[in-house]
């Protein structure tokens, strides 16, 4: 009867031994199965993660923390050695033979009925291999584990989650940054501004870099910075004759327009004279003229055209300068942790060209940049609209006046009366019509098909 | 060494002494062979069993025919509303001493058998119900203040009918716990029909014989109290006992609802003593969960009893025992 205790001994802790240790397994590929569903739900908002933490931490920090969880609550009790006695006793059909004879055992000293029923059980058990009996079955979190795994990978890697939270998080920087490198961009080739473009295009690389989850919310921030010093090594532009102090930026970009169609009537007139700029059409340019002391009298055709060229280089320079400042406030702000929610921060950094020249103070003190009844004369006491806070609305600048130009505000989109008055719109149509001819930027054979259309659209508001 | 080796001949001699009791009550009795089962486990636990069932299946003619066929002694009380308790136990008798002296004799009453049939025990008055269940519980009875030890092994089979009760005196709840089994006979299959108009229209089969005699029961008694029970099952056992009662932890909702009273302490004992038994008939040394769930409704029917709400929405004793059976877990 010794031999039969002896086996039945080391067949029950084996058994128990084999049943905990599947437990186990279970366990930590259950815990495994639920730290990927976890960290798939949380996989959006991996923005969140500190800089510098791998986004493989959430899954490894939700298995440890349901791994521990699971083995707390599932831990081995006398209940579950218990039950692998009964689950043998069903699977060879011994009647509770089993977990009568590990009770006796346990117990000591039996009496002759019970030494049969380690007898009995012994018979049984001797040729039983609990391994095989109970093979390994995987749970549906074991089977789902590798594709868990394998989705979350995917999703990673298709950058899922590194958009998401953008707005009002650090890692929203990227995305401020792109938006404003795509405005750069176009304002850059607009004006031909070289240096302002090649910004453009490598801030927008940053920010896809960032988007894509190449480069940690730190590493981008530290290129940013590397930017901005990059720009304040640029060297300044030559000192010109012309001060452009007093030029909005709009008003400097139309007088680079002008010089360039001056530049263009030029060289079509057959004198090249002053006569054959026709100046009453290019106003910003006869302004600027007029602050230089007539310092074009007297000059002759090529002199002239050089006088023109080192204008449009001085005022090309002048906009490169003030893009590239633009740019370097904008990095200054976004770099200095400010609340990318914050209405009037957002309003600065994107409407950074309140801050250009004097006769901004004018726009902002209630001179806006309202239509006139004239050509190039504002209406005096326009009112910019209030900004509130709210959705991001652009409220556009003056077609006309130049290249175009905005305010964004976070501001909610209300109904309401437009505040120009309808019989002021046709002469604001007049004013664009008579520059863009100026311009010539319409063909020749087109101006006065041009013309009368905007002329009629005067006439018809007169009649109404 | 050699003392295990004697139980498995101990276990066939239990099984084979069933299987001989059944066979000879397979001449007379058609059908009922669960029921031929039950009786011989209670039987072999020293318990007492009420029959219950309509008039005609039978009941009489297998409590007589068992009796025959174990070479006991057997009696027969036909309970009636004018039965007294003296008409049971036996009653003392003036007599004369062979010196012609006159002196008091106590005359047996037809409680002093092995085997006692009492025939419709509704029937009597309480107080005649109470001398029988006295004699049941203390296997003696008293008269004059004198004790007088019943014969062993000692069984009462008391039937009931269910349908009758104009004038019928419904045993008391803790009377009805002093019986080991309640018993069901159910109406004969249409086979089973066939064959008793067979044997009771033909000429009579010869005489039983006795096959077993009050030794060998006696020794299948004391072998039954040896078998081990292990800890987990016994365990499931009193779940069962708890899980009928309204008011314990681990009770059923349909417990809760419709059960004024679980089962007493005896309805465990008498679970735990039928699986031993019923596992040594099916010559195995050690009780089951299937053993425990085997001897589950016998043992538990007649033990709960519902309240007002459970009468009134046609649950029943035996449905509150099949649903604890079916819930209660085997480990917890």
């Amino acid at each position: 009867m010794n031999d039969e205790t002896a086996l039945l001994r080391a067949k029950f802790s084996d058994l128990i031994a084999w049943e905990r240790s599947k437990r186990r397994e279970n366990i930590l590929l259950a815990a495994l199965a639920y730290a990927f569903i976890v960290a798939l739900v949380f996989l959006p908002a991996r923005r969140f993660l500190p800089a510098g933490v791998s986004p493989l931490s959430a899954p490894i920090f939700f298995f440890a923390v349901l791994a521990a969880a699971h083995f707390w609550r599932r831990r081995w009790r006398a209940k579950d050695s218990l039950t692998a006695l009964a689950a043998l006793d069903r699977a060879l059909g011994l009647d509770e033979r089993a977990l009568t004879a590990a009770e006796i055992i346990h117990r000591g000293a039996p009496s002759p009925v019970e030494l049969y029923v380690l007898h009995e059980a012994g018979e049984k058990l001797k040729a039983a291999d609990v391994r095989s009996l109970f093979k390994r079955r995987w749970s549906w979190q074991a089977l789902s584990a590798p594709a868990l795994i394998v989705l979350w990978l995917a999703l990673l890697w298709l950058g899922v989650g590194a958009d998401f939270g953008a707005a009002g998080s650090k890692g929203g920087l990227a995305e401020k940054v792109k938006d404003y490198s795509r405005e750069l961009e176009e304002k850059a080739e607009a004006q031909s501004l070289k240096e302002s473009l090649k910004t453009a295009r490598a801030l927008k690389a940053l920010a896809d870099e960032r988007l894509s989850g190449k480069a940690s919310e730190e590493k981008f921030q530290q290129n940013l910075a590397g930017m901005e010093k990059r720009i304040d090594a640029l060297p300044p532009a030559p000192a010109g004759d012309f001060d452009f102090g007093g030029y909005t930026r709009e008003e400097a970009a139309a007088l680079k327009a002008e010089l360039e169609a001056a530049k263009s009537r030029l060289r079509s007139a057959p004198g090249g004279g002053e006569k054959d700029l026709r100046l009453e059409s290019l106003p910003r340019l006869s302004e600027a003229i007029q602050r230089s002391g007539g310092a074009m009298e007297n000059m002759g055709p090529g002199e002239l055209e050089r006088w023109l060229d080192r204008l449009e280089q001085q005022i090309a320079g002048e906009l490169e300068r003030r893009s590239l400042a633009d740019v370097r406030q904008f990095l200054s702000l976004i770099l200095g942790g400010r609340d990318s929610g914050d209405a009037s921060s957002q309003a600065e950094i994107e409407g950074h060209g309140r801050q250009d020249g004097a006769r901004d103070q004018d726009r902002s003190a209630g001179k806006g940049k309202l239509p006139g009844d004239q050509p190039g004369v504002k209406l005096q006491g326009g009112q910019p609209p209030a900004p509130s806070a709210g959705a991001a609305a652009r409220i556009p600048g003056v077609v006309g006046e130049g290249a175009g130009s905005g305010v964004t505000w976070r501001a909610e989109a209300k109904a309401g009366a437009s505040k120009v008055p309808e019989e002021e719109a046709p002469a604001s149509y007049r004013r664009q019509m008579e520059e863009e001819l100026a311009a010539e930027k319409i063909p020749p054979a087109l101006k006065e098909t041009v013309k009368k259309y905007f002329l009629s659209l005067d006439d018809k508001n007169k009649r109404q | 060494m050699e003392a295990s080796a004697q139980v498995p001949e101990r276990m066939a001699i239990a099984r084979r002494s069933f299987e001989s009791v059944k066979a000879e009550l397979g001449r007379v009795v058609v059908g009922h062979e669960a029921l031929i089962e039950q009786v011989f486990i209670a039987l072999v636990c020293g318990g007492h069993c009420l029959l219950e069932g309509v008039p005609g299946l039978g009941k009489t003619l297998m409590v007589r025919s068992l009796a025959a066929a174990l070479n006991l002694s057997f009696s027969r009380i036909q309970f009636t509303p004018d039965l007294m308790p003296a008409d049971i136990t036996g009653t003392q008798m003036l007599t004369e001493d062979p010196a012609g002296k006159k002196v008091f004799d106590f005359q047996r009453g037809p409680i002093f058998a092995h085997i006692v049939l009492a025939d419709e025990i509704n029937r009597a008055t309480p107080k005649t119900q109470s001398a029988l269940l006295e004699a049941m519980q203390e296997q003696s009875v008293t008269v004059a203040g004198k004790g007088h030890r019943l014969e062993s092994p000692f069984m009462v089979l008391a039937t009931q009918n269910p349908i009758e009760m104009e004038g019928t005196y419904p045993l008391p709840e803790a009377q009805v716990d002093r019986f080991f089994f309640k018993l069901l006979l159910e109406y004969p299959s249409r086979g089973e029909l066939a064959r008793i108009a067979d044997l009771t229209t033909s000429p009579p089969p010869s005489a039983l014989d006795r096959v077993l005699d009050a030794e060998t029961i006696l020794k299948i008694r004391a072998w039954v109290r040896e078998v081990p029970i292990a800890e987990a099952v016994k365990d499931y056992a009193v779940r069962l006992i708890l899980a009928t009662h309204p008011r314990m932890n681990g009770r059923l909702p349909s417990a809760e609802k419709y059960v004024l009273y679980g089962a007493s302490p005896r309805g465990l004992q008498s679970l735990v003593l039928a699986a031993k038994a019923r596992a040594i008939l099916s010559e195995r040394p050690n009780v089951s969960f299937d053993d425990i769930r085997a001897v589950a409704p016998q043992s538990l029917r007649h033990r709960v009893i519902l309240n007002l709400e459970g009468e009134a929405e046609g649950m029943t004793a035996e449905k509150i025992v099949a649903e604890v059976v079916a819930h209660v877990p085997e480990i917890e």
